[in-house]
Order: structure tokens, then sequence, then C-alpha cells
């Protein structure tokens, strides 16, 4: 419930504060988007398998961002355009088993009550 | 109801901190999203949309604008120069003129003149000095290349008519008297040859009793401007 309050409100936010950023940056912040969900997932996973570490959350969570985005410099940086797919892959892929497991977890739960 | 109830629960369980780590990093989420969201609506939100043929089409538009523009460009630039060019050569044409102009006022009596040039004094006792003599003096000047010559501060131009009435000299309906002092603007040195010349104007007047000439070289003489009764 309260995740779904923080999102609602980080939107918010967000429209409010209209933080202007250059299109030469937005495949940066694309893939940022794509980490730090994975991370929000992964903990919401973690939660339901009641081993969530906040610390390992939080630093999880930034610097799966920060690698990702860097993942995204260092491939414009040595001609490697397409170096940004491996973020994309695997935070993909990541993203998927988690949401999967999560899905389990509930309909697991559910099962047993 | 149930709803608050399930919110208040959740603040007092012991994974109250995990849900609010939870939602703090959702907030983040939700603040990127946006963001993100809001970068590619204002930058390719007409295009997105397109097609690939369309896109390949405003990139043909685009390029025919571009050379369109730059044709013009090119345009411009030729017009300007010929411009340019038009004008410096209207400048050149404009300065010469107004030289010649300025030449032409000078030989016209129109202007003030200011230069070097000589003074001549002609005593005449006895008043035997007709027109002739006087319009002698000034053909010697003229040939001695003399820019702007005056007898009694009359100016003596082209048209400028000497006459003789009896015993009165006349120079533009004046009546001069002597003895008559002849200003004279140009080379000294070639005005002074002029008058001086062997079997000039000075060998010629010097057997007359009570005339003689006095020239002098000046650096600084000034003829006034002709005064004309209709100045046009």
């Amino acid at each position: 419930m309260l995740p779904l309050v923080g999102l609602l409100v980080g939107i918010g936010i967000g429209l409010a504060l209209d933080i202007p950023i250059p299109v030469a940056y937005s495949k940066y912040l694309g893939v940022a988007v794509l980490a730090a969900l994975d991370s929000a997932i992964g903990g919401l996973r973690a939660n339901l398998e009641m081993k969530f570490n906040e610390k390992l959350f939080f630093t999880g969570f930034f610097s799966n961002t920060l690698m990702a985005a860097f993942i995204v410099f260092m491939g414009d940086r040595l001609g490697i355009e397409v170096l940004y797919l491996a973020a994309v892959v695997a935070f993909g892929v990541r993203l998927f088993q988690n949401l999967a497991l999560v899905r389990r977890h509930y309909f697991q739960r559910r099962h047993w009550e | 109801m149930k709803h608050l109830r399930d919110f208040f629960s959740v603040l007092n369980t012991k994974t109250k901190r995990t849900q609010v780590a939870i939602a703090a990093v959702c907030m983040l989420i939700g603040v990127l999203i946006v963001t993100q969201l809001r970068v590619h609506q204002t930058a390719s939100q007409a295009l997105q949309a397109a097609t690939e043929s369309d896109l390949s089409q405003i990139v043909n538009n685009l390029d025919s604008e571009i050379n369109a523009l730059r044709a013009e460009a090119a345009d411009l630039r030729l017009q300007l120069f010929k411009i340019e060019r038009a004008s410096n050569d209207s400048g050149a044409i404009l300065k010469e003129t107004s030289k010649n102009l300025d030449k032409l006022k000078v030989i016209a009596g129109l202007t003030k003149v200011d230069g070097p040039g000589i003074r001549v004094l002609i005593t005449d006792e006895d008043r035997l000095l007709n027109s002739y003599d006087l319009i002698d003096i000034i053909s010697e000047l003229r040939n001695g290349r003399a820019e702007a010559i005056s007898i009694n501060g009359i100016r003596v131009v082209i048209k400028t008519g000497i006459t003789q009435n009896g015993g009165n000299i006349f120079i533009d309906r004046k009546s001069v008297s002597p003895p008559y002092e002849v200003l004279a603007i140009g080379d000294p040195e070639a005005l002074h040859k002029a008058l001086v010349i062997a079997g000039g104007i000075r060998d010629m007047l010097y057997p007359l009793p009570g005339v003689s000439l006095y020239i002098n070289k000046e650096a600084d003489i000034s003829i006034n401007a002709m005064v004309s009764k209709n100045p046009e």
C-alpha cells in the first residue's frame, strides 16, 4: 500500500517540478528508470521472501541506477552505442524473473490461507 | 475504512521501515518516469507517430529546404557584392564629379580662392593705359596658368567684360582707376615668368611714361567670389 502511495507522490512531484533534461541524456534516464524499477521489484520480492535488508536494498537501488547510466555513457564513449542493450537486457530479464516470483509468492500465500 | 485500517496496521508492523523504504524508492521511480516521459513527449511527439516513409519524406523536405536556402544565400551574397561594387563606382564618380565641379566653380568665379600667387601693382600716372592693355595683362596671366584673377578687387572670369569709354575703363560695368592692383593665384614662378618674358607685356608697357609694374610673389593670396546680381 505504502509503495503505491510513494509512487503516486513521486509522479506528482515529477509533474509539479517539470525537471528539464536535454534530449541527449534521455537514454541515460531511460536505462536508469529500468534499473530503479528492477531494484524496487527485487525489494518487493525480498520482502515477501522475508529476507529484506534495507542497506542492501538502498545500495542496490543506487548502484544499479548509476551503473546503468554509466554503462550507457561508456557505450557512447567507446563507440559501442548498443552497449546500453546489455543493461536493458540484464535489468529486463531480472525484472520479469522478480515479477514472476512476486506473483508466485502472492498466490502461494493465498493458497495457504 | 478497511484501507485506512490496513494503512495503519502497515505502519505499526515490524515491516514498517521496509515499506517506507520501498515507498521512498517508488517515489524516486515516479519522479524519474515522469521526467523521462516529459522529455520524450516534447522531443519527439511528432516524430514518434511518423512511419519510416514519413520520416524519410520529412528528411527529404528538410534537405531540399536547406538547398533552397543555400541557393538563396548565394544569390543574396552575389546581389550584395554587386550593390557594393555599384556603390563604390558611384562613390568614385561622385568624388570625381565634385572635384570637377570645384574646378569649374573656381573658373566661373563662384567661390573664394586662396593660395600662392602674385600681386602686381600697375601705376599709371598719366592715364595712358587702355582696356586692351589690361586685357593683355590678364591674357598673359592666363598663359601663366592663373586659376583666379582680380583687378582692384573685381574678380575677372571668362565672361568678364573690360571696356573703355573715353578715358574711363570699366570692368563688368564698374569703373576702375589707377593704380591697378592685379591679383593672380597660381604657380608664382610661372605667373611671374608670363609677365616678364622678353617681348612680353612688361617690355610692351615699359616705354610708356608714368607706367610701372611692381610684381610681388606671395605665398597666400585670397580672391573673393565674383559679386553677382543674380547668383545662380
